[in-house]
């Protein structure tokens, strides 16, 4: 059994620390994980487990195209490589590598990118990844994992070492507050339906989960009843949740934090346009770049807020036909 | 030029005729070194291609393909027929870039083609050979002009770090870069990057196999690079003195010529 905990509070434990502590875990289930990083331990607090593992762990300095070659070598021998950088540097900067080396030469690696979208903060623009949903879901056979807390982080990261192809985790390093009870069971390709709702839909992932729950809760105020999805997994996407709850409620709003462009909201108009056609008006970066900012400042700076999410949600219940 | 080296250019050839397609200078530059490796240095053989200690050799330099197929046909991996017959059609294995998802059973190693991506991968095999205690070696052809890609430098920086001395480099040195920038002193640059660098004509089989088993017998803990100094096209006149053979396949009445040039070399 599972429940919602969400409360806005700060998490149990960073996402930095289950990172080093999962993978821990995961040396001693099976001596052939390997956790690669391009020099970012310090950040990812995962130096001591470069001591303490040094078989397992490989620092291979700033050159991420560099690391994503060397883990597809370090599969062909038979490891299983975990890979870490931040976003823009997991995916924008190497992404001909990850998707020949390792997608197209049918090698199996597990990429985190940290910092994603806003949670870049203070390293602003260069640093603030808004794209990365979008070109690694065009990888054949990805799959994409928006991060939404501690709980879901460490269960896809265990569930996804043999798994074959690319699969792509973008997360917040910090500050991710608990949505889900440590005996949640995730699945790929499964949704959570966190609350049930008729009047609307809101499709939510990572950072934007909680503000999701705030914002039906905001509609509730209101009169309106919003049902809250979290698709876990953008690629592959729940379509039976997505689908049934779009005929259920005739309206939907998705909420992420990445470009509207290729990200949570153009998979679920992508997939409702074809099998259920209803309004989806979406929240997330409107073709902009990154900033420096702390993160209230960057969610106001872009809309990703529980008020914008339940301003859209009223637009999309106005526009049902 | 010895008889075997002779064939396995008309081989390619014919392939390539076959084909319609391929970088004959690129394939007729490296195809001695090639051959050398498989038949003189290298543990592996068809029967072994799956085996986790053999030899590795990754084509990075992918557009020299043709120079690979041949070989591996008189290693028995696969028959000249089988190729000649599938090879340039859409579905057929026998890509002009090698494409390792097509050989399941192995013998393929990677898949070639964006320039910048063997070489990294190399490194990692040499790496995981080294914590697994394998004495399996890694060599991984490359060109010149290759190494105007970061990933190349970012690779040996990372060789060099880990001490990966079973790890071999060889460069196709056919001064393709030179069209491009001016590279400098490769050697020296390699020296400075912790490899043991040797320099040798790369159409000398005898000298790469002497330079080959030196080389790789010195276990120092530092990257091997092997410097191949070669000519585009080289057994074949016509190709080495007219670079539209960088990229073209020969019709009927080249193939002619040509194989009667290699046999004449």
């Amino acid at each position: 059994m599972s429940e919602i905990i969400y409360t806005g509070a700060a998490p149990k434990a960073e996402i930095s620390s289950v990172f080093s502590s999962t993978l821990e875990e995961l040396f001693h289930q099976d001596s052939s994980v390997v956790y690669i990083d391009a020099d970012l331990m310090g950040s990812m607090k995962t130096k001591e487990l470069w001591k303490k593992y040094p078989d397992n762990v490989i620092n291979t300095g700033i050159q991420e195209a560099n690391m994503i070659g060397v883990a597809a070598g370090l599969y062909l021998t038979g490891m299983k490589p975990y890979v870490h950088s931040f976003s823009p540097f997991a995916s924008r900067r190497v992404f001909d590598q990850v998707f020949l080396s390792i997608g197209y030469a049918g090698k199996s690696i597990r990429i985190i990118g940290s910092d994603a979208g806003i949670m870049a903060t203070y390293n602003g623009g260069t640093h603030m990844c808004f794209e990365d949903i979008a070109m690694m879901c065009t990888i054949p056979g990805v799959c994409v994992i928006d991060v939404s807390d501690a709980a879901m982080f460490r269960s896809l990261l265990i569930q996804t070492k043999d798994r074959p192809g690319v699969t792509y985790f973008r997360t917040a390093r910090r500050g991710l507050p608990d949505v889900y009870s440590d005996d949640t069971e995730f699945r790929i390709g499964e949704g959570k339906l966190i609350s049930d709702g008729s009047d609307v839909t809101i499709i939510a992932s990572g950072i934007m989960v909680g503000t999701a729950i705030e914002a039906a809760g905001i509609l509730k105020e209101k009169g309106v009843s919003a049902e809250v999805i979290d698709p876990i997994t953008i690629k592959p996407l729940d379509r039976e949740l997505i689908i049934s709850s779009a005929k259920k409620t005739g309206a939907v709003v998705t909420a992420e934090n990445h470009s509207i462009h290729g990200g949570l909201g153009a998979e679920v108009a992508s997939l409702l346009s074809g099998e259920y056609p209803v309004p989806v008006m979406m929240v997330g970066i409107e073709d902009r770049f990154g900033q420096v900012g702390n993160e209230k400042y960057l969610r106001e700076q872009y809309g990703l807020t529980a008020d914008n999410i339940a301003e859209k949600a009223l637009a999309a219940i106005n526009k049902k036909r | 030029m010895k008889q075997i080296l002779k064939d396995l250019r008309k081989d390619s050839l014919l392939l390539s005729h076959k084909c319609q397609d391929g970088n004959l200078q690129s394939v007729f530059s490296c195809l001695d070194v090639v051959w050398t490796l498989y038949d003189k240095i290298m543990n592996w053989s068809a029967e072994k291609a799956t085996d986790p200690d053999r030899d590795f050799f990754i084509i990075s330099k992918g557009q020299a393909t043709l120079a690979l197929y041949p070989v591996l046909i008189r290693k028995g991996l696969f028959s000249f027929d089988e190729v000649a017959e599938h090879i340039g059609q859409f579905d057929s294995r026998y890509c002009i870039q090698t494409d390792l998802s097509k050989f399941p059973e192995g013998g393929v190693e990677n898949n070639a083609g964006s320039l910048g991506h063997g070489m990294p991968f190399a490194v990692g095999i040499a790496n995981a050979n080294k914590i697994k205690n394998s004495p399996s070696r890694v060599f991984v052809l490359c060109g010149d002009g290759e190494f105007c890609e970061g990933t190349m430098w970012e690779s040996c920086i990372f060789a060099s770090a880990k001490k990966l001395d079973d790890l071999c480099l060889i460069i196709d040195d056919n001064n393709s870069v030179g069209a491009m920038v001016d590279m400098g002193d490769m050697q020296k640059k390699l020296d400075a990057f912790g490899f043991d660098v040797a320099v040798i004509n790369g159409h000398d089989t005898d000298e790469a196999e002497e330079t080959f088993r030196t080389i790789m017998d010195n276990h120092n803990g530092r990257p091997k690079a092997v410097i191949a100094k070669t000519v585009r096209g080289y057994g074949s006149k016509t190709m080495t003195e007219h670079d539209i053979w960088f990229h073209k396949a020969p019709n009927a009445e080249e193939l002619e010529l040509l194989c009667k040039e290699v046999d004449e070399f």
